[in-house]
């Protein structure tokens, strides 16, 4: 089917053309003379940095800004001044990483958008309702019962009834942006077969992300930017991840690896027989000083589950916890922080920064008690002290100390978040997800502070299934399996490779490893 | 999706001519269309009514009656940054003044009276926290029921009538109920002065204000921040107390006698002084020299009515008018930049 595709090259048959893409903004060229084409049935991967420009370049495709210079195209025709109503008219859908649906609504009313056919006495017609919505849904494969609310839909569902939503209006382009972000695993398969299936119906798929492993499963082209500029397009079979790394850094990003380490130190975080019925069952686990454990599994597994309970924001269960050798049970958040268990959430956005707030605000949050004056006012020269000291020690990029939050980078407000927990003094740190929504160099950046935390002592467990980092990061990774650590892999050894270790995620035994190597 | 934040379109290049700079530069100011808006009102009223507004007197009496609800407001800015709001505290102020006023009424000593009074108020602040705390229910809710338990209660104790029958030749209605000799502003409007100097430098300068902002800004993240957030919930709506609680003391001074209709609607007043004074209802930051003014704001719109002999049912409709022209003149004068 690739070849089937080469042979559209001549620019008749692009369904978009973008062509010397210029925008600023004050201070910033944000698109230098930009190119950028989409084929009829192709999904075209756009990768770059954080501010890279693929947000705008995307915002002046579907009309949300003007562009300052260039023109474009869809399927051959110039559209001056683009808009959003005019985009939606040439059929370009943006899918966007919430999906704007009501959440009180069924599928069907959501579907019907203030449209509801009626009854002859005026009331709404639920039948027709539902029959119309379930047939529309059923022509795009979905089988689904469009009578369930919207806020009981996974979000994996909820983005394919989106683009059957769109697909449906006529759109031939559909905008995914960062689609698969909130995504369990196996909820992203469900979506990208489906988008697939789309594509082989003729649906053309910009599709923007910092997982390159997702870029390299989908797409079949990628155009790379890099600080505004067209990098080049490429067929992404063409390519290897480390070249495409290369090509959206603009220079080799060194992959970080934590050395092995000879010492093992005390322990701090000491678990022993930890049940939680239905969630974890005998967790033993400890956690020593200076160490990066990895808790790996499946959704659902308890590996995310135990990190939660040990900050208190569900029950731990019963058995055996102690920190310092001293029983240890958190009732709430704050009582876990002073015992010095601090936990990074998997939500920035909902649980990690306040957006509004300034960088300044955000580090110092959880300290402020430590930062006071004699009389106990806020002590302004003792929280500019704390602040500026993490900025540069995570390395943050920020303006100032006062520029909000949410006008920072993803990798940016990350660190902010792991600076407003490093600066507790933390003995455990409890990582969920700590790479989530940050671009390439920004990954490498965070397990470099997460190995420089070790040096002062605190013990690190990161919960994620980027196995790439944990391998590089960790001097132990635990596999959960339903609730029971089933694995341990050690740095060093032989066997702590991703297919060792997603072997034992999907639940095979030591055993059967053979069978993988 | 962090990119996008370089996307604030700008309307256009920015020019450094004198007036812009100086536009731009007032623009920063947290409380420029509260600042504005009084200013417009004064130029507007010296214009209208030159011989009776522009008048010492006149600017002394607007600002005694501004200096309940100011005081008020002070309280009022904690409670609405940290997202919640309260509405009993007009039923706060006339339940705490009546048991003051009986108090002295059956004899006790000023000292006691008004310890009575600020304790009562405390506690009916401390009480709507911890209902809604313990509960957890919204301040809305629990506020809009006590509304109606404080002054209920307030009338079972007054039997619906004044309360009166106790000298007023002491030194505290005297003093307190009086203008201070030096500029002869009222002493009322010298507490709402240092009420908002403490408040200010409570909720600017302290570990708590950062936290009630924090609250009112992103909840979840402060609970994953460690901040006590029931705890702060807790002393939030019990300082709103304890402030409603002074200004039922310094009304009292001014008013001498208990009266079981005192406070009615002050709890909007209050909360539209406020919003008047740049504080979001959405939480997360705040005011309070903005409150402050907010409520002389008020105060001159009902005082400009006055001397324009408007009749007093349309100056109660206007006011409401002007809210929402000051409102939208702040939120437009933020969105430009």
């Amino acid at each position: 089917m690739h070849v089937g595709r080469e042979n559209l090259n001549d620019a008749g048959d692009l369904v978009v053309e973008m062509r010397d893409i210029a925008k600023r903004f004050p201070g910033v060229v944000a698109l230098d003379h930009v190119n950028f084409t989409v084929r009829p049935g192709e999904i075209h991967a756009l990768v770059g940095k954080n501010g890279a420009g693929k947000s705008t370049l995307m915002h002046i495709l579907t009309g949300l800004y003007p562009a300052d210079g260039g023109d474009i195209l869809v399927r051959g025709e110039r559209i001056e001044a683009m808009t959003t109503s005019r985009a939606r008219h040439a059929g370009i859908a943006l899918v966007a990483q919430h999906a704007t649906f009501v959440p009180a609504l069924s599928i069907a009313e959501n579907l019907a958008t203030g449209a509801l056919p009626t009854t002859r006495s005026g009331f709404v017609d639920w039948k027709r309702l539902n029959a119309i919505a379930s047939e529309r849904m059923a022509a795009f494969g979905l089988d689904i019962d469009v009578r369930r609310k919207m806020e009981n839909v996974s979000v994996a569902e909820r983005q394919m009834i989106e683009i059957a939503r769109a697909l449906f209006a006529d759109a031939s382009v559909i905008i995914l942006d960062e689609p698969t972000a909130p995504l369990p695993k196996h909820e992203v398969r469900m979506l990208f077969e489906f988008v697939r299936r789309q594509r082989e119906r003729g649906a053309s798929f910009i599709y923007i992300s910092h997982y390159l492993e997702e870029v390299f499963a989908l797409s079949d082209r990628v155009t790379v930017l890099r600080n505004g500029r067209g990098v080049g397009v490429f067929a992404t079979d063409d390519l290897t991840q480390p070249e495409l790394v290369r090509l959206i850094s603009g220079s080799d990003v060194e992959r970080f690896r934590r050395p092995v380490r000879e010492t093992v130190g005390r322990p701090v975080l000491r678990i022993a027989g930890l049940t939680r019925p239905n969630v974890y069952h005998d967790v033993d686990l400890t956690l020593h000083e200076g160490e990066v454990v990895g808790l790996t599994g499946l959704e659902g597994s308890g590996n995310a589950a135990l990190a939660r309970g040990l900050f208190a924001l569900e029950p731990i269960g019963a058995g055996e916890v102690t920190l310092d050798g001293k029983r240890y049970a958190a009732s709430r958040p704050e009582a876990a922080l002073a015992r010095g268990v601090a936990y990074l959430p998997r939500d920035r956005h909902g649980y990690g920064i306040v957006g509004i707030a300034s960088v300044r605000d955000n580090i110092s949050l959880s300290v402020l008690d430590r930062l006071r004056t004699v009389l106990g006012f806020l002590s302004l020269r003792k929280v500019i002290g704390l602040v500026e000291g993490y900025i540069r020690a995570l390395g943050i990029k920020t303006p100032s100390q006062q520029q909000p939050v949410e006008f920072l980078s993803g990798g940016n407000q990350q660190k902010v978040v792991v600076a407003k927990l490093v600066a507790t003094e933390p003995r455990v740190l409890l990582l969920d997800e700590p790479t989530q929504g940050v671009d390439v160099q920004a990954k490498v950046e965070i397990l470099r502070i997460i190995d420089e935390l070790t040096t002062r002592g605190v013990a690190v467990a990161v919960v994620s299934d980027e196995l790439n980092e944990l391998i590089d990061v960790c001097d132990r990774i635990l596999v959960f399996y339903r609730g029971r650590i089933v694995r341990e892999f050690r740095k060093g050894d032989a066997d702590m490779t991703t297919a060792h270790i997603l072997h034992a995620i999907e639940g095979g035994t030591e055993a059967a490893d053979d069978a993988v190597a | 999706m962090g990119e996008s934040t370089i996307g604030i379109p700008a309307s256009d290049e920015p020019r450094r001519s004198g007036l812009r700079e100086l536009g731009r530069r007032l623009g920063q100011i947290d409380e420029i269309g509260v600042i504005g808006a009084l200013v417009v009102l004064i130029v507007l009223l010296a214009a209208l009514v030159p011989e009776t507004f522009l008048t010492a007197q006149n600017f002394i009496n607007v600002s005694r009656q501004a200096s309940y609800v100011g005081i008020m407001a002070v309280g009022m800015v904690f409670v609405i940054a940290m997202g919640d709001i309260d509405l009993s505290v007009g039923s706060i102020w006339m339940f705490s003044s009546v048991l003051m006023a009986i108090a002295l009424r059956d004899g006790y000593a000023i000292w006691i009276a008004v310890a009575v009074c600020i304790v009562a108020a405390t506690s009916c602040g401390l009480l709507n926290g911890a209902l809604s705390v313990a509960l957890g229910i919204p301040t809305i809710i629990v506020t809009l029921g006590t509304l109606s338990l404080y002054r209920g209660l307030g009338l079972v104790v007054t039997e619906a009538s004044p309360v009166s029958g106790y000298g007023h030749d002491t030194w505290f209605f005297a003093w307190i109920g009086g203008r201070d000799p030096v500029f002869g502003v009222w002493i009322s409007v010298w507490v709402m002065a240092v009420v908002a100097v403490f408040g200010w430098l409570l909720f600017n300068r302290t570990p708590f204000g950062r936290r009630v902002q924090a609250i009112g800004s992103n909840v979840q993240a402060a609970r994953f921040s460690g901040i006590r957030i029931d705890r702060t919930r807790l002393l939030v709506m019990t300082l709103m107390g304890f402030i409603v609680g002074i200004a039922a003391v310094v009304a009292l001074a001014f008013n001498r006698n208990g009266s079981p209709t005192v406070g009615v609607g002050t709890e909007l007043s209050v909360i539209a002084a406020t919003i008047i004074g740049g504080t979001a209802l959405t939480g997360g930051s705040g005011s309070v020299l903005g409150a402050v003014l907010g409520a002389l704001i008020i105060a001159l719109i009902q005082n400009g009515l006055a001397l324009l002999a408007v009749p007093p049912a349309w100056s109660v409709a206007v006011t409401g008018i002007v809210i929402i022209v000051a409102v939208t003149l702040d939120y437009l004068i933020k969105r430009r930049q």
